[in-house]
C-alpha cells in the first residue's frame, strides 16, 4: 500500500535545507518527494541530504573558529607565562600532548574519511596536519585540560572534513596560518630565552613541508613525521626512565 | 580529465546521472526513472539532488528553461568528457580484473 507524505511534512523536510539549495532546488525536491512511490525512504533521504548540506553551510565558519582556538589559546598562554614565570615556565616536553595531538590526527582523519568528505591523504593533507599538531601541541602546552581536548578533536575533525571539500589550497593555507602564528607566538620567544634550537628545528620541520605544498615534499614531510615520531618516542623512554613521566603526563 | 574526482561517496549518483542525460536533456523524474532501470536503484529526491548540484557547480550539467513547470537538465561538453573519462577508467579497471581472474577481458 502506498503512503503519500502531507504536504505539510513534505515542505517541512524541505526546509531543513539551507536557503541557497531550498531556493535553487527546494521545489524540485519537493515535487519529487510528494509524488515518491517510497515515501519514508525518500523521506529520510531529502533529511539525510539536507542535514548534510546544512553542516556544509556552517562549517567555514566553524573552521575558522576552530582553528583559530588554538592559536588564540597559545597567545593566551604567553600572556601568562609572562606574568606568571614561575608556574608556567620550565615544565619539560609535553610528550603527552604531542601523542595525543596524533590520536586526534588519526581520529580526525577516519571521521574525515567516514563522512566521506576525505579522500586518500593527498600530499598536501600531511603537512596540512602537522601544522594543525604544531598549533595543538603548542596551545595545549598551557591548556591541555580535557574539555579543551575535545575542541582540539573537533578543530581537526573540522579541517579534514571541510579539507575533503574545499581542496587543498584553503585547507593548507589555512593551516599554514595558524602554524606560523604559533610558531611566532611560541618558538621563537623560547628560542630566545632558554635557546631551544631542538624546538627550532621541530617546528621547521613541521611548518616548512606545509609552506612548499606540492607533492614533490610528500618524501620531507613525511620524514618530518616521522622523525617527530621517533623524537616524541625517545622523550617518551627518557622521561620513563628518569621516573618524570607520570609527573608530565599529569601535567 | 579525470572522471569525477571529489565526489567521494556520491560518486555513483553522479555517474548516473551523467550517464542518464548522456541520451538527452531530462527532469529530475524522469531521471530517477532511467537511473532505475541502468542502475537497479531509484535514487531518492536528497542524493538526487545533491549530486545534481555538484555537477552544476562543476559544469558538467546545466539547467535548461522549464518545460511545463519541470525544469529539464543537460550535460554539457565538459560533462561529456569527464563521463567519458570515468567510463574509460572503469572499463580498464574491470579489464584488469577480470583479465587477472582469468576471465576474457571486456572487448
Amino acid at each position: 500500500m502506498s503512503v503519500r507524505i502531507p504536504g505539510v511534512l513534505v515542505a517541512g523536510v524541505v526546509a531543513v535545507y539551507p536557503r541557497r539549495v531550498r531556493d535553487r532546488y527546494g521545489e524540485e525536491i519537493a515535487g519529487l518527494l510528494a509524488v515518491s512511490r517510497r515515501p519514508v525512504r525518500d523521506a529520510v533521504d531529502v533529511l539525510a541530504r539536507a542535514l548534510v548540506e546544512r553542516t556544509r553551510s556552517v562549517e567555514g565558519v566553524l573552521l575558522a573558529a576552530l582553528l583559530a582556538a588554538p592559536v588564540l589559546a597559545s597567545a593566551v598562554g604567553e600572556a601568562m607565562r609572562l606574568a606568571r614565570p614561575r608556574r608556567l615556565s620550565g615544565g619539560g616536553l609535553p610528550v603527552a600532548v604531542v601523542l595525543l595531538a596524533f590520536a586526534v590526527l588519526v581520529a580526525g582523519a577516519l571521521a574525515g574519511h567516514v563522512l566521506g568528505r576525505a579522500r586518500a591523504l593527498a600530499p598536501w593533507a600531511v603537512p596540512g596536519l602537522l601544522a594543525v599538531v604544531l598549533a595543538l601541541h603548542n596551545a595545549a602546552v598551557y591548556v591541555g585540560r580535557p574539555p579543551l581536548a575535545l575542541l582540539w578533536l573537533l578543530g581537526v575533525v573540522g579541517v579534514v572534513a571541510v579539507a575533503g571539500r574545499w581542496g587543498p589550497a584553503v585547507a593548507t593555507r589555512v593551516c599554514l596560518g595558524a602554524a606560523v602564528l604559533v610558531w611566532h607566538v611560541r618558538v621563537l620567544p623560547g628560542l630566545r630565552s632558554d635557546g631551544g634550537w631542538l624546538g627550532y628545528v621541530r617546528a621547521m620541520l613541521l611548518v616548512a613541508p606545509a609552506g612548499l605544498n606540492r607533492g614533490a615534499v610528500a618524501v620531507a614531510t613525511t620524514a618530518s613525521a616521522v622523525l617527530m615520531v621517533f623524537a616524541t618516542a625517545l622523550g617518551l623512554a627518557f622521561l620513563w626512565s628518569v621516573g618524570r613521566l607520570p609527573r608530565v603526563v599529569a601535567g | 580529465m579525470t572522471g569525477l574526482p571529489g565526489f567521494g561517496r556520491f560518486s555513483e549518483p553522479a555517474l548516473l546521472i551523467l550517464i542518464s542525460l548522456a541520451s538527452g536533456p531530462k527532469h529530475g523524474y524522469a531521471m530517477q526513472d532511467d537511473i532505475a532501470a541502468v542502475g537497479g536503484t531509484r535514487p531518492g529526491p536528497g542524493t538526487l539532488y545533491g549530486a545534481i548540484g555538484r555537477l552544476e557547480e562543476l559544469g558538467f550539467i546545466e539547467a535548461l528553461p522549464e518545460v511545463e513547470r519541470r525544469k529539464p537538465y543537460g550535460i554539457t561538453q565538459a560533462g561529456r568528457d569527464a563521463l567519458a573519462a570515468e567510463l574509460a577508467r572503469m572499463r580498464s579497471m574491470a579489464s584488469t580484473g577480470l583479465s587477472r581472474l582469468g576471465r576474457v577481458a571486456l572487448s
